[in-house]
């Protein structure tokens, strides 16, 4: 039984499946495409003329953080497994996971706070002081 | 040469890889939780559901409508980036497949046995929605783009609480062995013991698969159809098999992680071999209906509280269940 062989087998057969259905439309669907079908959705009316602006977006912030927390992850599974390997050194590990724990439920309350939306400020709001 | 296609068409690698726990499988699972997810809804709502495609029960609906978006026209709209809009969702349904070959059915039904599947599992969930994210952004419209946007911070948000949630079991454990981690919970299985990690756990998947009270990135009454908005006909059948693929991986990796996986009471007359895979499929169906469920009776969260769940309580509490884990793993265990 070799293991690595069942699983080139299902790879194989996983790219067969997702080949046939996407050949299967190639002979069976119909290819009439004009050019009312190939504008973009607009909920049935005319869609809007092309155009790039300003895209304001609100949470941007909870991407650094992302990252942040992405890091600690991997750092968390690292000590993790140095706890299962070496246990001689759990009570640093220890440590360091109730710190990050603390840590945690204090970012946790204080992200009620943080602004956000990073977005540029119009002339109203700073007639507004916003 | 005849002789040895029959060989390796009748081999035990070709029998897991093709029939059980493979492609046929996989895909008929698939197919299944769409037509099971639809009978569920149907009833919660007291109407029949699928009834009149196949004898019982509508059965075969659901392969009509496999059939009907097979035949149907692609469009690719004009603005578009072509090669992307096309491809991105042809990889986004072929991605989930390969979760399936790391995960144990039962002590021997497997098809690739992986110290570290643990790992490789969470590698794939976490690759997944990547084509989806760009197949979003090569629609080059607005109602995706916003989708889009809110696809990537919900996934953002879960990540990180998905894999927090994995760590405390490997550390009870003593292993990223899926098949490990099974037959350490043959005492007791691992949900009484890490209660928050399986709510954390739970609570990530069904945001990382977009189910309802999740499914902002594709909110039908705000954004049409969120990032899918300019799909149809095959490349939607693709983005809807891969949304199906991960839900019904992630219930089953659930119930290996927190609910004992294939242990269960010893059914008389029925080889092991057969018992295993079915009380892992009991369990994992119990929990993909809990899944399916919840469309049917909660509306749909906002973004603000959708990232306050994930940032603000799943991440404190996934953090708090890994110091109890090691407390557990020196003191106790």
């Amino acid at each position: 039984m070799s293991p690595l062989l069942a699983f080139i087998l299902y790879v194989i057969l996983a790219v067969a499946t997702v080949a046939l259905m996407s050949i299967l439309p190639i002979i069976l669907a119909p290819w009439k495409g004009t050019i009312k079908k190939k504008v973009l959705f607009e909920c049935g009316q005319t869609p809007l003329p092309w155009r790039e602006e300003a895209f304001p977006y609100e949470y941007f912030p909870y991407l650094i953080i992302y990252v942040a927390y992405a890091v600690v992850g991997i750092l968390i599974f690292i000590s993790s497994m140095v706890l299962i390997e070496t246990p001689y050194i759990a009570d640093r590990v220890l440590l360091i996971f109730g710190a990050l724990t603390v840590g945690a439920f204090f970012i946790g309350l204080q992200l009620r706070e943080l602004k956000q939306k990073i977005t540029r400020q119009t002339q109203e709001d700073q007639r507004q002081g916003v | 040469m005849l002789s040895e296609i029959i060989k390796l068409l009748t081999s035990e690698e070709f029998i897991k890889a093709a029939v059980f726990p493979g492609i046929t499988f996989v895909m008929l699972y698939a197919l299944f939780t769409v037509w099971y997810e639809r009978k569920l809804l149907a009833r919660v709502a007291l109407r029949i559901g699928p009834l009149h495609v196949g004898k019982i029960a509508g059965v075969f609906q659901l392969i009509a409508d496999a059939v009907k978006l097979l035949t149907k026209e692609v469009i690719v709209p004009s603005k578009s980036y072509r090669l992307l809009f096309v491809a991105s969702p042809i990889i986004g349904g072929f991605t989930p497949l390969l979760i399936f070959p790391f995960i144990p059915f039962g002590e021997n039904w497997i098809i690739y046995p992986s110290n570290v599947s643990l790992l490789l599992v969470f590698a794939v969930v976490a690759v997944s929605p990547i084509p989806f994210l760009v197949a979003a952004w090569a629609s080059r419209s607005k109602y995706p783009f916003i989708g889009m946007l809110r696809f990537g911070f919900q996934l953002f948000a879960y990540e990180v609480p998905l894999f927090l949630a994995m760590i405390p079991v490997a550390m009870v454990a003593g292993s990223l062995d899926l098949k490990a981690i099974v037959l350490a919970q043959e005492k007791f299985p691992f949900i009484l013991i890490l209660p928050f990690s399986f709510i954390v756990f739970l609570t990530s998947s069904i945001a990382e698969v977009e189910r309802i009270p999740f499914d902002i990135p594709t909110a039908e009454q705000e954004l049409v159809a969120g990032w899918t908005t300019e799909y149809s006909g095959v490349l939607l059948e693709f983005i809807q098999l891969g949304a199906y693929l991960k839900a019904d991986a992630l219930a089953i990796i659930t119930s290996i992680l927190f609910l004992g996986g294939w242990s269960g009471p010893n059914i008389p007359f029925i080889p092991l071999e057969l018992q295993q895979p079915f009380w892992l499929m009991l369990k994992s169906l119990i929990l993909l209906s809990f899944i399916l469920f919840l469309r049917g009776v909660y509306p749909r969260i906002t973004i603000d509280r959708l990232l306050d769940l994930g940032w603000r309580m799943l991440i404190p509490l996934a953090l708090l269940n890994i110091f109890i884990a090691a407390l557990l793993v020196v003191y106790v265990l």
